[in-house]
């Protein structure tokens, strides 16, 4: 366990006063609150950084302890433990919780550091009866554009548990799905939060989408393209053979109805695949080729 | 709906600390909607989140209730431009060459 110097984490000297403390975490607070940075997992780690750093230096007693023992916070927790054992000792019927702190408020009480917990303890609930739902969860899914042509299944863990999604063919990048009552267990028995995932996919080498199109660029030596032939292509969904008229012009685009991406939640229904002819010009000609292509442009 | 399955305004405002005359507020600018049971207000679940959201404004930025409808505005206009955003970054890569 790291000490973490809170003083650095809102950006004021150790002589800062109550006013400096609470100016400055007001400040921060109003940067990377949660709630004004939605989707930002790294503001809302900052934002209960700052919150931790003023639920210690924003209290006088919890400030004075911790100006105390500093970076010999170990010595505290162990000095506490000792205070905390012969308090329960002396009163045996007392219902052992250690603080008044209510660190569970807000954006969930499982995530502030284990440092905080182990100097001022953080079993200070219980006090509040009434049921209230979860938060919600934020994740995001990484996927590839292969992957997200199919229907499949996926695991994700949040928070230790894992969860078993079915990600539907056709999902765009950025779509965010709600798995209602997997969020944050509610308080005193009231509903979970729910889960919402974010579907990142990434770009793909050879398949550009567009909606639930496809373009594809597809090479075509030149003989073919002057006389005309087939070629085959891969789609993402098997080969195709394409039938290439003679003298199809570089860039001329053939569209393939239906062999596009599917369409999210119909199943059957697809998008359509462009493919654009990209057509190369041969290289090392031998003397003789480059006699015949000469009589080709004088005639 | 029933009584049992709503939230009770008073209750709420019990647990998170604060007064009544918060939610009055957010009610009366339209940011939450309240129904009146045999002289009880109550939210319906679904609104939970999004009250929740305003008393972690007010409590953890000291912000005013009745500035919170100018916040609400800010932060829809926020997600409606990241959702602009992610639909012309996913036009943007049909346009650009992928770097290797």
């Amino acid at each position: 366990m790291d000490f973490i110097d809170y003083y650095s984490i809102l950006g004021i000297p150790k002589t800062a006063s109550d006013e400096d403390i609470k100016k400055a975490y007001r400040k921060l607070a109003r940067k990377h609150h949660p709630d004004l940075n939605p989707n930002d997992p790294e503001a809302n780690k900052k934002f209960q950084q700052i919150n931790e750093a003023n639920e210690v230096l924003g209290n006088a007693e919890n400030r004075k302890k911790y100006d105390q023992y500093g970076k010999d916070w170990q010595h505290a927790e162990q000095f506490e433990q000792a205070r905390r054992q012969q308090s329960q000792q002396r009163q045996q019927s007392s219902t052992g919780n250690t603080g008044d702190y209510d660190f569970s408020d807000g954006f969930g009480g499982a995530d502030f550091s284990d440092f905080l917990s182990s100097m001022f303890g953080q079993e200070g609930g219980g006090r509040q009866r009434s049921t209230f739902r979860g938060q919600d969860y934020q994740a995001e899914l990484h996927l590839n554009l292969r992957d997200a042509y199919t229907t499949h299944k996926q695991t994700l863990t949040v928070n230790e548990k894992n969860i078993r999604i079915t990600v539907p063919a056709g999902i765009e990048n950025g779509q965010k799905i709600k798995l209602a009552g997997y969020g944050a267990p509610g308080v005193n028995g009231g509903p979970a939060g729910d889960l919402y995932i974010t579907f990142v996919i990434a770009d793909d080498s050879r398949y550009k989408r567009k909606g639930n199109d496809i373009y594809v660029d597809e090479e075509v030596d030149l003989y073919t393209a002057l006389l005309g032939g087939e070629k085959i292509i891969e789609t993402l969904d098997g080969k195709v053979k394409l039938t290439v008229p003679p003298e199809t012009q570089n860039g001329t685009k053939v569209r393939l109805r239906g062999k596009g991406f599917p369409i999210y939640k119909k199943d059957g229904s697809f998008g359509d695949l462009y493919v654009q002819w990209q057509i190369k010009l041969p290289t090392n000609l031998t003397d003789e080729q480059k006699d015949l292509f000469r009589k080709i442009a004088s005639l | 709906m029933q009584p049992d399955q709503l939230i009770s305004v008073s209750e709420f405002c019990v647990h998170h600390h604060i007064e009544i005359t918060f939610v009055q507020t957010l009610e009366q600018q339209g940011l939450v909607d309240t129904i009146l049971v045999e002289q009880s207000v109550y939210v319906q679940p679904e609104q939970l989140p999004r009250l929740e959201k305003f008393v972690r404004l007010h409590q953890d930025l000291a912000i005013h209730p009745e500035d919170l409808d100018v916040v609400d505005d800010l932060l829809e206009r926020l997600e409606r431009l990241q959702s602009q955003v992610t639909r012309l970054q996913n036009r943007l890569v049909f346009y650009e060459p992928l770097e290797s």
